[in-house]
């Protein structure tokens, strides 16, 4: 019982940090399963792609109700994501890991050294009005409050979150966070909450193969993905009150910590 | 954009569908779970069909798990309709674009997992 207990408690861990911030909560939830639990890789991953999903529908099942998520953004980005994760899985093999290990992170420092001095150089007062990303829409329905700049960069660049994915096993949502917020200059809480939709359509395309072949072990399944499920709901929740400023200063931390481990994989230590 | 009966799909519809789905498979899975808690588990770690058609509550967990997985998929169904039904044509067409990658992939892992 101790040990479905500690499962079940990693997976509310995984769920509120994946949901507060966009990301799967797979950076979590792969390491625990293998260096905690001692689970074969392969089993962690397909526990963790299934996470993923959990993650995504309990937080944007919070999100889209509270009109935070937005669902047109998310399902155009998502296409790209899909495709881009299927495409990635099949040339894996042909191209060199160190090396887009090695882009990737470089990358990846680029991207926090963009986020945190945008966070530093925004007014510490009040957040902009449209910082909680929502508004009444002309029917009246609410939804996010702002206009969505370099919609085709983005799409190319959804593309290239699932390649990344599907190449590096990376979750989208580290590359997609950033892109709707630094690129399509959406509300960070917009960007997280988008996010938080679409990773579930990426993760359920790869899942899949892991359930059908019986890389998903399902009595370590049940209680993580109860446990996540719970988390992200939670999560989703505190995102939403949560000062700006904070979520993209945990969200810099976490893509530097990313960084590292991409570095330490471009030199062969990981 | 609402219909005649004031159901907006691309909100109301997808939240729904997120929330039901949510609650319906959480639900399944935790019931699997107590029962393997109180008789045994057995072996977890099998094809899905197989600890499906094996019974007991490895396979309740199985079918909560598989619910889990479709949420997405159930997730683009609604948003599909919610862009019919407002018009716009080319988000209706992504949406089934990606809703038949992601069947495509459903049925291919199923079939190579009875094949392999």
């Amino acid at each position: 019982m101790p040990f479905d207990l500690l499962l079940a408690l990693s997976g509310l861990l995984a769920g509120a940090f994946g949901a507060l911030l966009g990301l799967g909560g797979g950076i979590l939830i792969v390491p625990i399963l293998t260096l905690g639990f001692g689970m074969p890789l392969t089993a962690a991953v397909g526990t963790s792609l299934i996470c993923v999903i959990a993650t995504s529908t309990g937080g944007a099942a919070v999100n889209v109700r509270a009109g935070r998520a937005d669902v047109r953004l998310g399902i155009l980005l998502g296409a790209g994501t899909v495709v881009g994760a299927l495409t990635g899985g099949l040339v894996a093999g042909l191209l060199p890991e160190r090396m887009l290990a090695a882009l990737f992170a470089l990358l990846l420092v680029y991207t926090a050294i963009t986020m945190g001095r945008g966070a530093l150089h925004r007014p510490s007062q009040a957040e902009p009005p449209e910082a909680s990303g929502l508004a009444a829409t002309p029917d009246g329905a609410i939804g996010p409050a702002y206009r969505t700049r370099r919609l085709p960069a983005a799409v190319g660049g959804s593309f290239v979150a699932g390649n990344v994915s599907g190449l590096l096993g990376v979750g989208g949502g580290i590359v997609t966070v950033p892109l709707l917020h630094l690129v399509m200059v959406a509300p960070m809480r917009v960007a997280v909450a988008t996010s938080n939709f679409m990773i579930g359509m990426t993760a359920a395309a790869g899942a899949y193969a892991y359930l059908f072949r019986g890389d998903v072990d399902a009595t370590v399944a049940a209680p993580v993905v109860l446990g996540v499920a719970a988390g992200a709901a939670l999560g989703a929740r505190l995102s939403a009150r949560l000062r700006q400023g904070w979520l993209i200063g945990l969200f810099v931390i976490v893509v530097l910590y990313v960084a590292f481990q991409m570095a330490m994989r471009a030199v062969g230590s990981a | 954009m609402s219909d005649r009966n004031g159901f907006d799909w691309l909100s109301n519809g997808i939240a729904g569908v997120l929330r039901i789905g949510t609650l319906v498979s959480v639900g399944i899975i935790a019931v699997g779970y107590l029962i393997g808690l109180v008789g045994g588990f057995g072996d977890g770690r099998r094809p899905l069909l197989e600890l499906i058609g094996g019974g007991g509550p490895l396979a309740i967990v199985g079918i909560g798990l598989l619910a889990m997985t479709l949420l997405p998929v159930g997730v683009l169904i609604a948003a599909s309709i919610g862009f019919a039904r407002s018009g716009e044509r080319r988000r209706m067409l992504t949406s089934i674009a990606v809703l038949g990658l992601l069947l495509a992939s459903l049925v291919a892992a199923a079939f190579l997992a009875q094949a392999g």
